[in-house]
């Protein structure tokens, strides 16, 4: 019941917080320098031509109502025609936000669950050799340069022992092969996605291995731990049982945080492996003023943190019983 | 035999400067069904001998000497296995700050479930939750809310379902570390009666540690009373509170006021001035810095055990 009322009023938060970027994102590119007409304009056209594409843009209407046309636009799903793809952006967006997903969600999971785990495992062993090496590792792991890895890596793994292919997320024959079977096509992705995974996964887990090490050393000093040896329990089940849930829910709030900054990131990280996704996309179309998809990537890109962070909400509130009562 | 015996018991702990002695030369012993009050101020060994009584020493802590029988099982001989056994079943523990005793992300019924699940693995689900059912209603807690969680208790509630969890597998023995300390004062006597009526009514044998002798005084049978690490008077709870024979015991009662004023009566109860006193001298009596009565003999020699009657002993050369 509490929790349907918690979900109900950040759902509401979630629109509001979306309709301010959405709104934010209109004026920045309206203040930015250029406009789409220059980019396309060449040589050939008239002044005439100009005035004309400008019209039909509706560049020419006042401010106000290129602010209602965009809110409207966006609720009747009419994203615009992407200028160098010349094809509808919501098709493009369709393409490319899968990818994306696959991968960081993936990343994502995979890093925080074994951050947990590993975490949860080194807290016992505080003080010992293992331990120090292991913070020292994860340490170490967590301030490398994504870009520099992930060329290292492929640079091993992908060109020196051909493991994993260069870059791309499927291999062409294998996808216009119709004898080519799902499970063929699943793991041809599998395939490609192994290496941008292992980077993410060396980069990320590190940070939530140590938040979860300190998180657990203060939960083992809590009173209901003792309790717990207290009542007979293995240590097994006390760290397991006792100690873990409530350890890990800093780190449950730092996978929503830096669902943002993935996003950052995984523009870079999908450069340096072509990978297929909305990151790439968006510097793409940043950088050839390409204004239709690069909003609408942006908003996507929005929705999909903010809706991230529900999920994380909710995953918070079903470890912790005391959030939902707030 | 008596149920708990406890000999000699040293406990040291380890720090960085090197170990300190919490508790020393601690014997005492405990009949079945009977209440035993450990009292003292903060850091004089009271709550050690607690934990050592279910082996649950913090790391750094040590026990150099002595020994632990319940029962006629030799405690500290336990292995790790039999220990799991031991702890919950044979003795449990009310915790210090009972608010924070129950975890906070499992339902309070769970958490009692669990303590009998460890010990009676072949209690059905079914059984089990009879049991627990029972004891919260010994605990005067409604059945309906043995699915919450800790959170949407009050701090009664929550010390009520701590006991219930204490007694849920039926020790020998409860161990109750400043069971009332966070609660206000009328909660505190409710909570003080229905520990001794259960404890009554299943003949369990109980340990009140607490730092007020107030507490103690009004559900105890014997009494014990600690300076730094050590005994300095043990009775029975008459014998203590008519005639306390050691100085610093009469400092605590005159302390605990009472309506008709009868530990006033002391007069010589004020603590005096520190007269400085080379701490390193071993074995000189530790209260003789603050004691009314002390001697230049109290700062060299140890103090003698004197026994006032066969049940009730000071550690004091002064007492006659």
């Amino acid at each position: 019941m509490n929790l349907k009322k918690l979900l109900l009023r950040r759902i509401i938060e979630i629109f509001v917080v979306f309709y301010i970027i959405m709104t934010i994102l209109f004026l920045l590119f309206h203040l930015a320098p250029g406009d789409p007409v220059s980019m396309m304009v060449d040589l050939t056209l008239t002044p005439e031509d100009v005035a004309l594409l400008v019209a039909q843009l509706g560049l020419d209407q006042p401010l106000w109502l290129q602010y209602l046309y965009y809110i409207k636009n966006f609720f009747t799903g009419n994203f615009g025609t992407s200028f160098h793809y010349g094809r509808p952006v919501i098709e493009i967006i369709g393409q490319r936000l899968p990818p994306t997903l696959l991968l960081f969600t993936t990343a994502t999971v995979l890093a925080a669950v074994a951050g947990i785990w590993w975490g949860k495992l080194i807290a016992w062993y505080k003080g010992k050799p293992v331990d120090t090496g292991v913070t020292i590792f994860a340490l170490v792991c967590n301030t490398l340069f994504l870009p520099w890895i992930a060329l290292l890596f492929i640079w091993f793994f992908a060109f020196r022992i051909g493991w994993f292919p260069l870059s791309g997320m499927m291999t062409p024959e294998i996808w216009v092969n119709p004898a080519a079977g799902f499970l063929a096509k699943a793991g041809d992705v599998l395939h490609h996605m192994l290496l941008p995974l292992m980077t993410l996964f060396v980069v990320n887990t590190g940070a939530y291995l140590l938040i979860m090490r300190s998180s657990m050393l203060e939960t083992l000093r809590e009173d209901y731990i003792l309790t717990a040896r207290a009542k007979g329990l293995t240590e097994r089940q006390v760290r397991n049982r006792h100690a873990a849930p409530n350890a890990s829910l800093p780190v449950v709030t730092s996978v929503g945080l830096s669902l943002a900054f993935s996003v950052n990131g995984g523009a870079l990280t999908e450069t340096v492996f072509s990978w297929p996704g909305i990151g790439r996309e968006l510097i793409f179309a940043v950088s050839n003023a390409d204004y239709p998809l690069a909003m609408a990537s942006f908003l996507f890109i929005a929705l999909v943190v903010l809706v991230a962070n529900l999920i994380v909400d909710i995953l918070y509130a079903y470890l912790d019983p005391r959030i939902s009562y707030e | 035999m008596p149920l708990l015996e406890v000999e000699n018991l040293t406990i040291d702990y380890h720090g960085r400067t090197g170990a300190v002695t919490a508790v020393e030369d601690v014997s005492f012993s405990l009949e079945k069904g009977r209440s035993l009050g450990i009292v003292g101020e903060s850091g004089c060994g009271k709550t050690t001998i607690g934990m050592a009584l279910l082996r649950l020493l913090p790391e750094n802590g040590v026990l150099r000497k002595g020994s632990i029988r319940l029962g006629g099982d030799d405690v500290l001989s336990l292995s790790a296995k039999e220990l799991r056994a031991f702890r919950w079943k044979r003795i449990s523990m009310i915790f210090q700050a009972a608010m924070n005793a129950l975890n906070p992300v499992h339902r309070v019924g769970d958490q009692v479930m669990e303590a009998i699940r460890i010990h009676h693995p072949a209690f059905s689900a079914e059984k089990i939750r009879e049991e627990v059912a029972a004891l919260f209603d010994l605990v005067d807690i409604p059945e309906a809310r043995i699915n919450d969680y800790p959170h949407q208790y009050s701090g009664g509630m929550k010390q009520r379902a701590v006991i219930a969890m204490a007694l849920s597998c039926r020790p020998d023995l409860v161990v109750a570390d400043e069971p009332t300390t966070a609660l206000d004062v009328i909660v505190q006597d409710q909570i003080l009666r229905k520990i001794r009526e259960i404890q009554d009514r299943l003949g369990i044998a109980g340990i009140f540690i607490s730092h007020d002798i107030g507490v103690v005084a009004g559900i105890c049978h014997d009494i014990m009373v600690m300076y730094k690490g050590r005994i300095i008077e043990q009775g029975c709870r008459e014998e203590v509170f008519v005639s306390p024979g050691h100085p610093y015991t009469i400092s605590l009662l005159s302390s605990y006021l009472t309506i008709d004023g009868v530990f006033d009566l002391h007069a010589d109860t004020a603590e005096p001035e520190c007269i400085p006193v080379d701490e390193s001298r071993p074995g000189a009596c530790a209260y003789a810095p603050h004691c009314p009565r002390a001697d230049a003999d109290c700062f060299v020699h140890p103090p003698a055990w004197r026994e006032k009657s066969p049940t009730h002993g000071v550690l004091c050369s002064k007492t006659c």
